[in-house]
């Protein structure tokens, strides 16, 4: 479709502004949540408060259990050993990920990640660059941003901890870890491969090679709360894996994402030297449980 | 309710133009009409609903800011050429627009989508955001010139926009021209 050109420049903005909204998803439900939103306030005038979080605890210990098949002992015992020793040095990972949130386009990354100190360096497409020390992950700030959002003067960096569900995605209730796979494998990609620790249906599917190395490739699955995630994760003969790839699905009807991450290891024992901007640079992002109850009026 | 059938997909559109894609604006405005739905018995009949959901989007999405900061993923590169609207598919076009704003600092963004989208006055625009016309005024004027450089003057032509606060030609706005082009189809 041809696009009109408007020689105003308000008048051509109007203009785009109209295009970028002209592509709406076929199906949208915009009262789900206030629907949902009925019934959890109806739940909550039944049931006691202690009883509900621990009816939850157990719905997800059970949910947790049935997510865990196990596979051949052979085959899962070689991917459980591979990942034990992919986390016991630094290593760098680049990391492609798509998604249709972001209508299929894909961004690589690449990071130096050090497994034991948690901590590492990784740099987007656009440049960015995003330090992770202790477990904790300094995102840049631009100083426009942080002074237009309130930020205090001089903040620089935003500092979370690492791999934490948002708060809207934890509140729902086919919420998943796998829906956090991507964010995962960004911040703590070590995190990411424990997840393959619980993969059902492991299953060798042949040789597989890459840049200095060959190794065997072992096909899995991962369910969880109707979500599927199907992945390889290939493994070197000197037994620590290089690649890993998966396609996560959230289940059918549901209002997600679908996704897809490759994370590709080499240089294992890299040097990673990286230390926290200064403090008073530095916004602590407040913890989402707290956002969570403010939003909720508790 | 009515309300969300008749004027949903309106907000949705605000919202897609505020957040930058469908999934996070679906669920902003998911979020948004709970809002509403909480105070609903409060609010009497003679409520501006429109105005009312419009305030609550533009305020949830600026507390929103700070959680997604740190699980936004480094966007890829817009490509610096300008795009090449001629025989480009819609979808694409749509796409590179709200990368593009999705580049603009949050404020820039935001009175980009209002004045010139939701076509509100300058005055309820600074309102919304708490701030003066005049610096309305300013975020327009800059998120235009952001846009053109993220765009190309293909798309974004230069022009006298600094000053200019006049409304669209007819008085028509972004959403009526769609319904109109739809009504004709």
């Amino acid at each position: 479709m041809r696009h009109q050109l408007d020689p105003d420049p308000e008048q051509a903005v109007r203009a785009l502004l109209t295009t970028a909204t002209d592509d709406p998803p076929p199906t949208t439900d915009l009262l789900r949540k206030v629907r949902r939103h009925g019934r959890s306030r109806r739940r909550r005038a039944l049931v006691p408060s202690l009883a509900s979080v621990a009816v939850a605890g157990l719905a997800a210990a059970v949910a947790l259990a049935a997510s865990t098949i196990t596979g051949a002992p052979s085959v899962q015992a070689q991917v459980a050993a591979a990942v034990t020793l992919t986390g016991q040095d630094s290593y760098r990972v680049r990391l492609t990920s798509a998604s249709t949130k972001s209508d299929g386009a894909a961004v690589t990354t690449e990071a130096v990640y050090d497994p034991v100190r948690r901590s590492g360096r990784l740099v987007g497409e656009d440049g960015n660059e995003v330090l992770v020390v202790d477990g904790v992950v300094y995102r840049p700030v631009p100083a426009d941003q942080a002074a237009e959002n309130g930020l205090p003067e001089g903040t620089r960096w935003i500092a979370s901890n690492q791999a934490v569900p948002g708060r809207t995605d934890r509140e729902a209730d086919d919420f998943s870890e796998l829906a956090g796979l991507t964010d995962e494998a960004l911040f703590d990609p070590q995190h990411a491969l424990e997840r393959v620790r619980s993969a059902g249906g492991v299953r060798e599917q042949g040789r597989a090679s890459g840049e200095g190395w060959v190794g065997t490739r072992f096909a899995f699955e991962l369910t969880d709360r109707g979500w599927l995630a199907v992945g390889t994760i290939d493994i070197d003969d000197g037994g620590r894996v290089r690649r890993l790839d998966v396609r996560v699905r959230p289940p059918a009807g549901a209002n997600w994402a679908s996704g897809k991450v490759v994370m590709e290891f080499s240089d294992f024992g890299i040097d990673v030297s990286v230390t926290a901007p200064p403090a008073n640079q530095v916004f602590r992002d407040p913890p989402d449980d707290s956002e969570a109850r403010r939003v909720r009026g508790r | 309710m009515a309300f969300v059938h008749r004027r949903g997909a309106h907000h949705l559109r605000i919202a897609v133009l505020l957040t930058g894609d469908w999934h996070t604006a679906e669920d902003l405005t998911q979020t948004c009409l709970i809002k509403l739905y909480q105070v609903w018995h409060r609010l009497d009949t003679g409520t501006d609903l429109d105005r009312y959901l419009r305030r609550i989007l533009v305020n949830t999405h600026r507390s929103w800011w700070r959680a997604r900061w740190r699980r936004e993923v480094p966007i890829a590169r817009i490509p610096d050429q300008a795009y090449a609207a001629d025989g480009q598919d819609r979808h694409a076009l749509a796409a590179t627009v709200r990368q593009a704003l999705a580049r603009l600092p949050a404020r820039q963004r935001a009175a980009l989508v209002l004045r010139y989208y939701a076509d509100l006055p300058e005055a309820e625009v600074a309102d919304l955001l708490g701030c003066s016309v005049g610096t309305v005024k300013a975020h327009s004027h800059r998120g235009i010139q952001r846009l053109r450089r993220l765009l190309g003057e293909q798309l974004v032509p230069a022009g006298t926009e600094a000053v200019s606060t006049k409304r669209p030609l007819g008085g028509v706005n972004a959403e009526e021209r769609r319904d109109n082009h739809v009504s004709r189809r």
